[in-house]
C-alpha cells in the first residue's frame, strides 16, 4: 500500500516536472526570452560538461555549447514531448560536438603511452579525482580517440554506429577505444600518483 | 585487463554523470544574439509574402484599368459628343450647290462618283479656320455635310491620279483629327444616309485601312502531360539544422527523380493579338523517390521509429509499436538492418520509397506571343499556387506499392513560379491545338521542417491539349 502511495506520488512529480517542461518549452516556442534564459539556466551547466568531454579545450566547449542551444532554440518545435528532454538537448549537443569534428578532422598522433609501475583500486582513485581532472585529461587525448571513446562509453552507440557516424571502419573504431582507454586510464593514474 | 578497461569507463561515467560547471558568462549573450538574429530572418518571408500579394493586386489591378482607359478612349473617338459639337463656332458649314451627278462627266472615271446616288451631292467645304472641317450630316436628302475633312479647299479632281491625292490627303489628317461634329439626320434622311455610307464604305476601299482593335477573347483549354518531378537542395541556414540532419547525407547519391502527370483546364482572358492572362486549375504531382531511406531509432522514446529523407520525417501510419513490425516485413526479404543487433540508431531501408505529393494548382499566367501566325510562338510566365491534397509515401517491393504513411510538417500551399514557352496551331476557326513545355519551381522550401537543407520541388512537364476560343 504503501509502496503504492510512494510510486503514485513520484509519478506524479515526474508528471508536474514534464508539464513544467511543457510550459517551458511553449514559451520558449513563443520566443519569450524570459523562458528561454530559463531553460539555459536549467540545462547549460549538465550541457556544458558534455561539450567538455567532447571538446580540446574550454573554448571549443564553450562554442560547442553556444550552437547547441542555438539549434535547441531553434529546433524546440521539433521535441515530440515523447521521451527525456534531457536526452534530447544531449543528443543535440553531442551532434554539434561531431559536427564540430567532422569540420577539424585532421590527423592524429597518438599519444604517448606511460608506464606505470603501481597499481591502484578503482576505490582509491575514485576518492582522489576530481571531475576537472577527468576532464583535463579526456581533453589531452587525441579529437578521434576522444569521441570514439565518448560515444561508446557516454551515449551507448555499438561500434556499427560510430562507424557509421564518424566515417570510419568498425575496426578502427574498436582499435580507437582500446587506444583511448589505455591511454586515459594511465593519464589517470599518473595524476593520482602525482596527487600522492 | 578488461576489469581494468570496465573501471575506467565506469570511472569516467560515474564522476562526470550529473556534474555540472557553469558555462562562461557570456555565453548566454552570445546565444540570445544569435536567436534575435533568426527571429528578425523568419519575419523576412511574410513580408515577401505581402509584398507579392500587393505587387499581384496592382499589377492585375493596372492591367483592368488600362483595358477600361483603352476602351473609354476609342468609344470617344468613335461617337464624338454633341456638346463638342455645339461648342464649335469657328466651323462654318459650307454647302454647294448641288451640282447634278450628270455633269460630272469630267471624273466619270472616278469611282466615288460611279456608284454615288443621284440625290446626293459632294459639297466642297469653305472654312476660315484652315485646320479644321466639318461633315454635317445632311438635312435633307440633297445634302451630305462632311465632317473633319480637313482640305482648305477641294476642287472636283479631274483624273484618277488627283482623287487618289486626296484620299491620301483624308486620310492622313483624318488620324490627327481632333474634333468630331455631327448634326442630327431628320427621320426621312437616314435611309439615304445609310445608303450613301454603305456605297462609300465600298468607294473608299482603297484607303489605308484602320487597324481593327482586337476583340476579347475568352477562351478555355484542357491540357494534359507526362511530367518529371524532382527536388533541389538548397543548404539553409546551419544553426537550425535538426539533431538528425547534422549527419549531412548526401541525399542525391540515393535519390531520384519521379515520372509522374500533370493537367487540367484553362481559362485565358486575351488582351490583345499578343497579350493574354490565363489561369484555371490544374492537378500536379511532385515528389521523389529514394532508394535508401535513413530509419532512425529515437534512443530516448521508446518504440519512436522515424524514416528520414532530404524532405523530412515520415508518420507511418502503424502505431509506435507496430511501425516497427511492419517495416521488419521488409527487413526480412531485404538487407533493412542487421539482425544480429537491435535497432537503435542509424539504419537504412534498401528497398524504394516512393514520394508523392499532390497539388490543385491555381495558376496565374501572363502569355506573350512573339509569332502570331497560323502557328504561334509565345512565351510564358507566372506565379502558380499549389493546395497540397495528398501526401503519400510507399514502399516499393516485388513491384508492389504500399502506402505506408505521409511526409511530416509539408506546407499546405506552395508558391512555384511557371515558366515556359507555348506553340498554339489553329485547327478550326475557334480550336487550337496546343503544345507548352513548362517549368514549375517552388518559390519557397515546401516544407515547415527546419532542415538542414531546403527541399524545392520542381516540375517539368511538355503539356499538350485543345483550346476553344469562346467569343
Amino acid at each position: 500500500m504503501l509502496s503504492a502511495c510512494l510510486l503514485y506520488f513520484c509519478e506524479k512529480i515526474i508528471e508536474d516536472l514534464k508539464q513544467d517542461y511543457t510550459k517551458i518549452i511553449n514559451a520558449c516556442i513563443n520566443n519569450e526570452s524570459k523562458f528561454q534564459r530559463k531553460l539555459y539556466d536549467l540545462f547549460s551547466g549538465k550541457m556544458f560538461v558534455v561539450c567538455l568531454q567532447y571538446s580540446n579545450n574550454y573554448e571549443e566547449a564553450k562554442d560547442i555549447l553556444q550552437d547547441g542551444f542555438v539549434k535547441v532554440f531553434t529546433n524546440l518545435k521539433q521535441f515530440k514531448h515523447q521521451g527525456s528532454f534531457e536526452g534530447w538537448i544531449r543528443r543535440i549537443m553531442v551532434n554539434t560536438a561531431l559536427e564540430k569534428f567532422r569540420q577539424n578532422k585532421i590527423k592524429f598522433i597518438d599519444s604517448e603511452i606511460f608506464e606505470f609501475k603501481d597499481s591502484l583500486s578503482y576505490e582509491d582513485i575514485e576518492s582522489n579525482i576530481s571531475a576537472n581532472d577527468i576532464l583535463k585529461v579526456m581533453q589531452e587525448l587525441s579529437p578521434q580517440y576522444r569521441t570514439v571513446f565518448n560515444l561508446y562509453v557516454n551515449e551507448g552507440y555499438s561500434h556499427k554506429e560510430i562507424s557509421e557516424k564518424l566515417n570510419i571502419s568498425v575496426g578502427t573504431s574498436k582499435s580507437n577505444l582500446s587506444r583511448a582507454r589505455t591511454i586515459l586510464q594511465k593519464r589517470v593514474l599518473s595524476l593520482n600518483l602525482d596527487e600522492k | 585487463m578488461k576489469k581494468n578497461y570496465l573501471n575506467i569507463d565506469k570511472l569516467i561515467s560515474k564522476i562526470l554523470f550529473q556534474h555540472s560547471i557553469d558555462p562562461p558568462d557570456d555565453a548566454w549573450e552570445n546565444i540570445n544574439n544569435r536567436i534575435s538574429k533568426n527571429k528578425t530572418r523568419k519575419l523576412l518571408p511574410i513580408f515577401l509574402k505581402i509584398a507579392a500579394s500587393i505587387t499581384l493586386i496592382f499589377a492585375i489591378g493596372s492591367i483592368f484599368y488600362l483595358q477600361n482607359n483603352v476602351s473609354e478612349n476609342i468609344a470617344k473617338q468613335e461617337i464624338p459628343s454633341i456638346e463638342q459639337k455645339k461648342s464649335e463656332s469657328t466651323i462654318e458649314k459650307i454647302k454647294n450647290q448641288q451640282k447634278p451627278y450628270s455633269e460630272d462627266e469630267k471624273i466619270n472615271n472616278s469611282k466615288i462618283l460611279k456608284k454615288a446616288p443621284n440625290n446626293s451631292s459632294i459639297i466642297n467645304p469653305k472654312t476660315n479656320d484652315k485646320s479644321n472641317t466639318n461633315i454635317s450630316v445632311p438635312k435633307s436628302k440633297s445634302e451630305i455635310i462632311i465632317a473633319e475633312i480637313p482640305i482648305p479647299k477641294m476642287e472636283i479632281p479631274e483624273t484618277t491620279n488627283q482623287i487618289s491625292e486626296v484620299f491620301k490627303n483624308i486620310s492622313k489628317l483624318d488620324t490627327e483629327r481632333r474634333s468630331t461634329s455631327i448634326e442630327i439626320p431628320e427621320k426621312n434622311d437616314i435611309q439615304n444616309l445609310s445608303s450613301i455610307a454603305d456605297n462609300t464604305q465600298e468607294e473608299i476601299e482603297f484607303l489605308p485601312k484602320k487597324k481593327k482593335t482586337e476583340t476579347k477573347n475568352w477562351s478555355i483549354a484542357g491540357i494534359f502531360s507526362p511530367s518529371y518531378s524532382f527536388r533541389n537542395l538548397i543548404a539553409g541556414n546551419s544553426d537550425s539544422q535538426s539533431p538528425e540532419s547534422i549527419e549531412n547525407y548526401d541525399y542525391d547519391d540515393f535519390e531520384s527523380a519521379i515520372i509522374s502527370y500533370s493537367g487540367g483546364l484553362n481559362v485565358e482572358y486575351q488582351i490583345n493579338s499578343r497579350l493574354s492572362f490565363q489561369s484555371g486549375v490544374h492537378f500536379s504531382r511532385l515528389g521523389h523517390s529514394s532508394e535508401e531511406t535513413i530509419l532512425m531509432k529515437d534512443a530516448y522514446a521508446q518504440n519512436e521509429i522515424s524514416i528520414s529523407s532530404s524532405i523530412g520525417k515520415v508518420n507511418t501510419y502503424s502505431q509506435s509499436g507496430k511501425t516497427f513490425e511492419s517495416l521488419e516485413l521488409t527487413r526480412s526479404n531485404n538487407s533493412l538492418v542487421d539482425n544480429s543487433e537491435t535497432v537503435k540508431s542509424t539504419y537504412f531501408i534498401k528497398n524504394n520509397m516512393i514520394y508523392k505529393f499532390d497539388y490543385l494548382e491555381l495558376p496565374l499566367i501572363v502569355k506573350y506571343k512573339l509569332i502570331d501566325k497560323k502557328l504561334d510562338f509565345q512565351v510564358l510566365a507566372g506565379l502558380n499556387s499549389g493546395i497540397l491534397v495528398n501526401n503519400n509515401v510507399y514502399l516499393e517491393s516485388d513491384n508492389y506499392l504500399q502506402n505506408i504513411g505521409k511526409t511530416d510538417d509539408l506546407k499546405s500551399i506552395n508558391y512555384a513560379g511557371v515558366f515556359g514557352f507555348g506553340i498554339e496551331y489553329s485547327l478550326f476557326k475557334r480550336t487550337t491545338f496546343l503544345f507548352e513545355p513548362t517549368l514549375k519551381y517552388s518559390l519557397l522550401p515546401i516544407s515547415e521542417n527546419e532542415q538542414a537543407l531546403n527541399y524545392y520541388a520542381y516540375s517539368f512537364a511538355v503539356f499538350t491539349g485543345i483550346k476553344y476560343t469562346l467569343k
